[in-house]
């Protein structure tokens, strides 16, 4: 039977560094997605999610004792990704291009749900989307994806969002609803319809199939 | 559209995320406006894809080198913490001097920063110190540095 996290915690804590392992091997994916999200490149979201691992190892004492592990890790991993992000904006001096707001004025809506389908039964089709749904994040502005991320991924709440990111909730809600815009507008080819077209409800054809 | 712009933020809450009220009024706004539930159902849709390609991208990767790396890391840290504690108790003596050395100088510091301050009349007395070289010269040392007094001319030695 696999230990739970608490007893490889405990156990790692004691100086197991098996029981350490375990748990890097059990989480390496999601950290490191978690990394790849917020980074965008490949070798520094590695880096960040090893320098997560070993900071976690050297605080393991810091780990109140209910606290879920993958949660604290998490965190970890976010607070040295937007340290990354920042440090990378700061030596390269590159302003993020931001989408006009103007972008987001009508249109679009319900575009991606007609060709995925509210009841997404084709893997398929789920697959390629996610993977589209990965690219654009790229192209989003570094706030809007570190708050998908941190959604998505970490699954935090709105509350936990405004704690982690300090800013208000109600910040935190609008952030997010850009986000998802932005998102939905960079895929917006994807589904067949142009970024800035109306599209009701049922009346766009599914352009993919 | 003014309430659509109010109502949007909050498309994507999750249950318990709105206080009652406002959830409730968002239902009721959705009940009414097809703009906002077809953007709602975009949302929902795709809700959860972002971390499925994300993890999906992890998946496509090797992660053996990354365990090693990480255990390696941690090893290191081990070893320079061990070879610490390995010194520490081959070396108890030089350890223990190592750490009263500072811990003396430092009350040393706070008794002498901290005494009493002589009394210009008292102090004058108490600071002063006598040496004699060859029973000629007197220097007298003060804390306004050393004073020469010349020995005695009419060769009474002081006898």
């Amino acid at each position: 039977m696999e230990a739970d996290d608490l007893s490889l915690v405990r156990r790692a804590r004691a100086g197991d560094d098996g029981a350490f392992k375990a748990l890097v091997v059990r989480y390496q994916r999601k950290v490191y997605a978690v990394a790849l999200g917020i980074v965008r490149d490949t070798d520094t979201a590695w880096d960040v999610s090893q320098e997560a691992f070993v900071r976690a190892h050297a605080h393991l004492a810091g780990l109140e004792g209910e606290e879920a592990f993958l949660k604290w890790l998490f965190r970890i991993t976010s607070h040295l990704a937007i340290d990354a992000v920042r440090r990378e904006r700061r030596s390269l001096k590159d302003a993020v291009e931001d989408v006009p707001e103007a972008e987001l004025i009508g249109g679009g809506e319900g575009i991606l749900s007609t060709p995925l389908g509210l009841d997404p039964g084709d893997n398929a089709l789920r697959r390629e989307l996610a993977s589209r749904m990965t690219a654009a994040l790229e192209q989003l502005p570094e706030i809007h994806r570190e708050i998908l991320v941190l959604r998505e991924l970490e699954g935090l709440s709105y509350e936990e969002l405004a704690e982690r990111l300090g800013i208000q909730k109600g910040t935190v809600m609008s952030r997010l609803f850009h986000a998802r815009k932005k998102m939905q507008l960079l895929l917006a080819d994807y589904a067949g319809v142009p970024a800035g077209g109306a599209a009701d409800e049922g009346k766009v054809e599914r352009s993919k199939s | 559209m003014s309430e659509c712009s109010h109502y949007a933020p909050m498309l994507t809450a999750r249950p318990g995320e709105l206080p009652a009220e406002d959830a409730a009024a968002l239902q009721r706004h959705l009940d009414a406006c097809v703009h906002c539930r077809a953007l709602r159902a975009t949302f929902l849709a795709t809700e959860g894809l972002l971390a499925e390609g994300l993890l999906a991208k992890a998946a496509g990767r090797d992660f053996a080198p990354f365990t090693d790396a990480v255990m390696a890391r941690v090893a290191r840290r081990h070893s320079a913490r061990g070879r610490v504690f390995d010194w520490v108790t081959h070396h108890r003596v030089r350890t223990a001097i190592s750490a009263l050395v500072p811990a003396f100088a430092a009350a040393a510091l706070v008794v002498y920063l901290h005494g009493p301050t002589p009394d210009a009349g008292q102090g004058s007395q108490n600071l002063f110190e006598l040496t004699s070289d060859c029973g000629v010269t007197t220097v007298l040392k003060t804390d306004q540095g050393p004073v020469v007094l010349m020995g005695d001319d009419d060769g009474d030695d002081g006898t």
